[in-house]
């Protein structure tokens, strides 16, 4: 073919055969889509084949028939990932029992047929209803969510899962949901409107996960270029179903799959949102100015002055190197506040509400929350590596709080030694091995640097301020991770963390100032140990359920002392390092993941669980009965 | 000093506040088409903010930042604002003077009403307010809001949830009619979807399956309840390609594209709905049954035209040609190492294909696609052209160095062309390259390249044309650039030969009206009696308080004079929508250096309804 370059006008370009369209191959899938729980054949569903690795990646769709049955034909060997998706049921993959669970892949050998490939599907949910404001009218354009409590740490965390506007007769219906817990909340005049179906029947959400809108174009907003909006109005706090603002207050609505709840009707009163500003004095008791020196994170703009000098600004008006003043509820002193939804640049980024950074002066101004008690938290930084922090309770309600003043004190030290027990002589553990951290319960900002412990145990944990932390000495187990830990700390579990006669294992620890005694935290090294295999109601293994270990219910404040495990391919787990005690064994098929911290959650499951007593050293063999969606 | 074109837009900054006495400024907010008052509603007076700009302006400043050298605007001043008391009444005691924009809205339910508006989506005018002269009986009228609700189903009848629906109206681009998104949402899981706040008008609606492989969540953003009456765009995207396996174990491409109420993928063939003030529309339902087409693709190679060799990561787009939909699929891809490409999602209908490879080497064809796969182009990438031109002016004399005529070049048809001010069309935008006045070929009067202009087809943008001054041509070589534009093909330097009249017409008239009373703030539109493909004869104005207007700088000629009291922008170019209005056009002559008067009659807005 001559090249082609500049030829005008049109250039009627022959067209070639459909050749490289067509791919006779060899092996083909079958297989069945049918309704978890009732085994219905699920007609009409859209399977998405999509093959892992290798560069010729091949994705292929198929529709289910009458009697749920499809195929996929012509396929080349290697492994595969299905998906079965379909209007009023939740996504499904292969090997997954619902949407918390983990898939598997299939294998397609060199020849033949793979036959029997079974997919369950959920029934999704729904929620719906209306919003009225308080003379009885439709609140228009009403910004709805569905909330989940989900858990990060073991500390509570909630989770927008589907997000919805009311249309101009107050009318609003969330969508799409799994079964579970949820909290509907209602915001009328809110500053962004965002419209999505529940994200984790398509993916699962992590906190702080980005989602992508479909970019630019007929889903961004579309102002009107000739009457501008109306100036912003005042913000107001979500109103929650149950007729709250406090999300601990709210009435909490358990679906089931497919369940339709209707009339979930809220009054959304018109109570102002509130922010919190003041200033930061450092320790020298003048504002907190940031280092010059500090590494600013983003390109600064330069701008002329009134009196024509050169301004650096940062246009988001954070400087470099400032404090950071933190929000959380003084209920729940833990990492997050209600968390908040930002749309940037056509990017849905859902996210704990961020900390409100000091300008230049050392003032800061907090994005909006809805009234109530809380602290405030500030940590400076340093470029220098000194930490400095301050503390204060404000009760915030009509026009906010506007002139908190938050003093810097410096971080303190904490010296300490780690101990061990139980290990055999012949084999004295490496303690420079571990590495002792303490994270702030309030903010990661406060974080202690971790520690490695001298030959002999001896650490410091430094740049420690006031507040709440959790001690943890990976590699042995903890809340923060599950992973086995290598030899000789396989079944070693944290004994006790003492700071004078205080219990920091079971309260927790709480500084308010420098202890004047070290932390002493002992090892011991024979933890006892659980296996067993998991089976659904036809006797058959459940492979991949997530076995989780509970303590009494006595001991539920000590997150230290859950665990969890996923089952293998022939539903056989095995859990190690356990402090004794008497706990709880659940397998569920499928559940989102850290939950079983949730004391609804729990509540609804608890006469499922198995007792198990564990001492130090015991080993025991308990199987378990998998838990479904459809048991609750 | 005028503009041929409104592309290159010269925002000039007003001088400091203005000083004086203050006025005050009353009126009523009605019904529209009714006398009946409107109580609880927030009127505004918002001050006209004006921008000054050199070099464009930069994305992401906050309102108010001065830029020295770049950016330049007065201060946005909050509006001041008043409710309308029970009998729909309002007043604004003292209003410093100035020129402000005055509008009525409620947070839902009618839409906005503006000073000077004609029609209930029309356009108002500024008010000027000066100095101690109260400005009272000024009426705002608004119109309720419609609504269009009903469900989208699948080929099975079940209901297609998260499917991504439109509500689009009419445009005109150019003069060609368009359609524009004006509002967009979701389908809920029962196939639902409900679009209020809708200012009366003649709508389409679409749909689009939800891919579901997607990612990515259709999550939809809207701005407020208040009715948009103009807002609205094209989107541009990507095309959506699945591949789906057949039973007989055959992979078959496809191509998902928009189906139109009543179920058609054919623009033509979509119904419009219409919707009266305050009207709900209800049970507006379609299948997308037809939205899976046969998908076709495009290989080929790209050779990199200094070396010689394959390019590797040019970036190849084919733009349509032709584009009535509000939706605009570019295919698109980046050619591999060995400089093949392949592009999928092509439907049938003619392409430009642009080709670029960093800053120096472009390449550009165009392609009728016809009705299967395209195979085996091969193209190689060119540097830009330094193309000259120069103006000529009869009839008279002017001073180049007085009047720096400005020349810009847009891409014809002009589809990836800069990003309209309100819209987000910035996906795969090329920057038209920019007329570049040399400082030692000014000297000559004549002298002027444009440079480094990659191959393609452009049209011409001229601005600061002098006063008085007409086209009579533009020429390169055999090509008449006015009526058929500019192609840029290879390494030609013929100049553009641009040639001005200066003993240009003009026309003086008013609008009346039925009873023949004169009509303010309606456009007057000039538009040639014979030549319509040429753009640059079509005038439009605006009469003045009094219902009068002129219009100079006119090349000699049969024109017909128009008005409508509420008219799309752009529509008179359309001979589809003239052809209705043709006989209402009073015919004026235009002669060189003579002066016409007329008066027409307006067409009111009643009648387009």
């Amino acid at each position: 073919m001559k090249i082609l370059r500049c030829a005008l006008p049109f250039i009627l370009v022959v067209l070639a055969e459909r050749a490289a369209a067509v791919q006779t191959l060899a092996v083909s899938l079958q297989g069945v889509v049918l309704e978890a729980g009732s085994n219905n054949p699920i007609s009409n569903a859209t399977l998405e084949l999509i093959s892992t690795g290798g560069v010729a990646s091949v994705r292929a769709l198929a529709v289910s028939s009458n009697d749920g049955g499809f195929a996929f034909r012509g396929l080349r060997p290697g492994q595969y990932s299905l998906t079965a998706t379909r209007s009023g049921y939740l996504r499904a993959q292969y090997g997954q029992y619902g949407p918390n669970s983990p898939a598997s892949m299939i294998t397609i050998g060199g020849q033949g047929v793979v036959n029997n490939v079974r997919l369950s599907m959920l029934r999704s949910a729904s929620i719906s209803g209306h919003v009225y404001d308080e003379s009885g009218a439709p609140a228009i354009n009403a910004q709805l969510h569905a909330w989940r409590i989900s858990y990060k740490d073991g500390w509570r965390l909630p989770i927008p899962v589907a997000s919805q506007m009311t249309n101009d007769l107050g009318e609003y219906r969330l969508f799409g949901l799994p079964p579970g817990e949820y909290y509907v909340s209602a915001q009328v005049d809110p500053l962004i409107h965002i419209r999505s179906p529940a994200s984790i029947s398509i993916a699962p959400v992590a906190p702080g996960a980005a989602i992508l809108s479909p970019g630019p174009g007929m889903f961004s907003a579309i102002p009107d270029p000739v009457f501008p909006r109306p100036e912003p109005r005042v913000e107001l706090a979500p109103v929650y179903f149950g007729g709250t603002i406090s999300e601990y207050a709210a009435t909490a609505l358990h679906i089931r799959p497919g369940g339709d709840l209707k009339a979930i009707e809220i009054v959304a009163k018109r109570i102002p949102a509130v922010n919190v500003s003041g200033v930061v004095l450092g320790v020298d008791s003048k504002p907190y100015v940031p280092n010059a020196g500090a590494r600013a994170t983003e390109t600064p703009t330069f701008i002329s002055g009134p009196n024509g000098e050169r301004i650096q600004v940062f246009l988001n008006g954070a400087a470099p190197g400032g404090a950071s003043v933190i929000v959380t509820p003084a209920v729940n002193q833990v990492f997050l506040a209600t968390p908040v939804i930002t749309v940037l640049g056509g990017v849905m980024t859902i996210a704990p509400l961020t900390p409100a950074l000091t300008n230049a002066m050392g003032q800061f101004r907090t994005t909006s929350f809805a009234p109530g008690d809380y602290l405030l938290t500030a940590i400076a930084n340093d470029p220098q590596g000194q930490r400095s922090f301050a503390q204060t309770s404000v009760n915030v309600q009509g026009a906010g709080a506007s002139s908190v003043t938050l003093s810097l004190e410096p971080a303190f030290e904490i010296q300490g030694r780690i101990r061990v027990e139980d290990f055999p002589a012949s084999a004295a553990p490496d303690l420079t091995k571990l590495s002792v951290r303490a994270a702030n319960t309030i903010t990661a900002l406060a974080d202690a640097l971790p520690s490695t412990p001298s030959a002999s145990g001896v650490f410091t944990l430094r740049n420690v301020t006031s507040g709440n932390y959790i001690i943890t000495v990976p590699p042995i187990s903890n809340i923060f991770s599950t992973i086995d830990p290598p030899a000789p700390w396989q079944n070693a579990y944290v004994k006790s963390i003492r700071l004078g006669n205080i219990d920091v294992v079971d309260n927790g620890m709480r500084l308010v100032s420098p202890p004047s005694t070290p932390l002493e935290i002992v090892i011991e090294a024979r933890g006892g140990s659980v296996r067993g295999v998991v089976r659904n109601s036809s006797r058959a293994a459940v492979p991949n359920a997530t076995v989780v270990l509970v303590p009494e219910e006595v001991n539920r404040h000590r997150k230290d002392l859950f665990r969890s495990a996923l089952a293998d391919a022939s539903g056989g787990y095995h859990i190690e390092g356990l402090p004794p005690g008497n706990y709880k064994l659940f397998a569920w098929e499928d559940v989102e993941s850290q939950i079983w911290h949730d004391p609804g959650f729990m509540r609804v499951y608890e006469d499922l669980g198995k007792a198990v007593a564990i001492a130090d050293g015991s080993s025991q063999t308990v199987d378990l009965a998998g838990i479904t969606p459809l048991d609750r | 000093m005028r503009t041929l074109c409104t592309f290159l837009i010269a925002l000039v900054m007003q001088g400091a506040v203005p000083q004086g006495t203050p006025a005050s400024v009353e009126g009523d907010v009605v019904l529209f088409g009714s006398n009946e008052p409107i109580p609880m509603t927030l009127v505004e007076l918002r001050r006209v903010q004006t921008i000054s700009s050199v070099g464009g302006l930069p994305a992401g400043l906050p309102p108010g930042l001065d830029i020295p050298g770049l950016v330049s605007r007065t201060p946005p001043q909050p509006p001041l604002t008043t409710m309308t008391n029970g009998a729909g009444h309002f007043q604004f005691p003292a209003v410093p003077p100035g020129e402000y924009r005055l509008y009525a809205s409620r947070p839902s339910g009618y839409t906005p009403a503006e000073y000077g508006q004609r029609s209930p989506s029309g356009e108002g005018i500024s008010l000027q307010i000066d100095g101690g002269r109260p400005y009272a009986g000024i009426r705002l009228s608004m119109a309720p809001t419609g609504a269009i609700s009903g469900r989208v189903v699948l080929a099975s009848d079940e209901p297609a949830v998260y499917a991504r629906v439109g509500l689009i109206r009419a445009a005109y681009r150019d003069g060609h009619p368009i359609w524009i998104f004006a509002q967009a949402t979701t389908t809920d899981d029962r196939g639902e979807y409900r679009f209020y706040a809708i200012p009366p008008g003649r709508y389409w609606v679409s749909a689009q399956p939800w891919d579901s492989r997607s990612t990515r969540i259709p999550y939809t953003s809207e701005p407020t309840v208040y009715p948009n009456r103009f807002a609205g765009q094209q989107s541009m995207g990507a095309p959506m390609v699945i591949e789906r396996v057949l039973e007989s174990g055959q992979m078959v491409q496809e191509f998902i594209q928009r189906v139109y109420y009543p179920g058609t993928s054919e623009e033509k063939a979509a119904r419009a709905i219409v919707v009266h003030s305050g009207e709900q529309v209800q049970a507006i339902e379609f299948s997308i049954a037809g939205s899976t087409v046969p998908s076709r693709r495009m290989r080929g190679t790209i050779l990199d035209g200094e070396t010689g060799m394959p390019a590797s990561g040019a970036v190849v787009r084919l733009i349509p040609r032709q584009m009535q939909g509000a939706a605009l699929i570019i295919p698109s891809t980046t050619s591999d190492r060995d400089g093949t490409f392949e592009v999928k999602g092509m439907t049938n209908g003619a392409y430009s294909m642009l080709v670029n490879l960093g800053p120096t080497g472009n390449a550009y064809m165009t392609i009728d696609a016809g009705a299967g796969d395209v195979e085996g182009i091969k193209l190689a990438t060119t540097k830009g052209v330094d193309v000259p031109w120069h103006a000529t002016y009869e009839e008279g004399v002017v001073d180049p160095a007085a009047a720096p005529l400005r020349v810009a070049l847009v891409r014809d048809p002009d589809i990836i062309g800069p990003p309209p001010v309100n819209g987000v069309m910035t996906a795969g935008w090329v920057g038209p390259p920019q007329g570049i006045i040399t400082p030692q070929s000014q000297a000559a009067g004549d002298g002027f390249v444009l440079r480094n202009v990659p191959p393609g087809e452009y049209r011409l943008r001229l601005s600061n044309v002098p006063d008085g001054a007409y086209l009579k041509s533009i020429r390169r070589g055999g090509e008449d650039i006015l009526r058929d534009g500019m192609k840029i093909l290879g390494v030609s330097t013929t100049p553009i030969e641009i040639v001005f009249g200066l003993n240009s017409g003009k026309v003086d008239g008013h609008v009346v009206n039925k009873s023949k009373q004169t009509e303010a703030n309606v456009p007057v539109v000039l538009i040639p009696a014979f030549d319509r493909n040429r753009g640059d004869l079509y005038r439009k104005v605006v009469t003045d308080a009094k219902g009068a207007f002129r219009i100079s700088g006119i090349a000699p000629g049969q024109y017909k004079l128009f008005s409508w009291e509420d008219v799309l922008d752009g529509a008179w170019r359309d001979p589809d929508f003239l052809r209705t209005y043709e006989a209402r056009g009073v015919s004026v002559n235009i002669e060189s250096a003579r002066s016409a008067t007329t008066e027409v009659e307006v067409i009111p807005w009643s009648e387009g309804q």
